[in-house]
């Protein structure tokens, strides 16, 4: 195993269509973890840095949505499920934005890019942009990112 | 030049929070703001932070747009198009500094420092508030 740097997390976490599986803190402490689709806000820093903003959208009567306004920490794991294997943790914060509906469809069409080709973002960004659609930033606090775990050394 | 401006919360008695704009440090948004009065809109909270959902105000980050803001500072969000109060640390305030999500464009003040507990504590996520000329 090896850590990756700072090129390698962000071109991992950008990489074909790896979910993230997002943790939130429940009412009573326990931890939720679901799948989100997201992208880097990769406007945002052009230096490389730092490892830009997570980016992604839920409903906001969600529970994912209602923990973070409650809790704003957060975790997410990208990982590759495939040999070598290799992961990335972030733990985070979490701002919740409320966007007007072309702010918004522009962010879904992006994401839906990613995971649903560009032939389909168009289509999935308008069908993911309803009411009650809310932004999601996160801001990266520490992250753990390790490459090849199943390589021998 | 300065202008004063009210934040009005309907929810709270139609409670009244000051502010004071000042051009010296955000030009543009200063005459942004102006200009977009009255802005009605709802607030939301991040630590002790009140930010507005988007508004109509539109500005890029200022030259002097920062991160790390003061006690009672009002502040333009470019990335959020929102307006910040600040009355206490952010989730990621650091050793006693109040540090914003991202850069943001300085206004102003809120003018009356009483109001961190009479008004701005007692806001209520997703809150009405209007932003609006002194009467």
């Amino acid at each position: 195993m090896t850590y990756m740097s700072k090129n390698e997390t962000k071109k991992f976490l950008m990489q074909g269509t790896f979910t993230a599986k997002l943790t939130t803190v429940n009412k009573d402490g326990s931890p939720h973890v679901v799948p989100v689709w997201f992208v880097l806000d990769e406007r945002k820093n052009r230096t490389a840095r730092k490892i830009e903003d997570i980016v992604f959208t839920t409903y906001e009567d969600s529970l994912k949505a209602t923990n973070m306004q409650r809790d704003n920490r957060v975790s997410i794991c990208v990982d590759d499920q495939t040999p070598q294997f290799s992961f990335v943790t972030i733990h985070g914060t979490a701002k919740i934005v409320r966007q007007k509906y072309n702010e918004l469809l522009k962010w879904n069409t992006r994401i839906a890019e990613r995971y649903m080709g560009k032939s389909n973002a168009k289509a999935y960004g308008k069908r993911n942009t309803t009411e009650g659609v809310i932004l999601v930033r996160v801001k990266p606090t520490k992250i753990i990112a390790e490459k090849d775990i199943a390589a021998w050394e | 030049m300065k202008k004063i401006i009210d934040i009005a919360f309907p929810d709270l008695d139609d409670k009244n929070v000051r502010i004071e704009l000042d051009d010296t440090l955000s030009p543009k948004t200063f005459k942004a703001i102006l200009d977009n009065l009255p802005v009605e809109v709802s607030i939301n909270k991040w630590g002790e932070e009140l930010y507005t959902d988007r508004t109509t105000i539109t500005v890029e980050q200022e030259d002097n747009a920062k991160t790390e803001v003061n006690e009672l500072d009002v502040a333009y969000w470019p990335e959020g198009n929102a307006l910040c109060l600040f009355y206490g640390p952010t989730p990621i305030s650091k050793n006693g500094k109040i540090l914003a999500y991202s850069p943001v464009n300085i206004i102003g003040k809120i003018v009356d420092s009483s109001n961190k507990h009479a008004i701005l504590n007692q806001i209520k996520e997703r809150a009405k508030v209007i932003i609006r000329e002194s009467i």
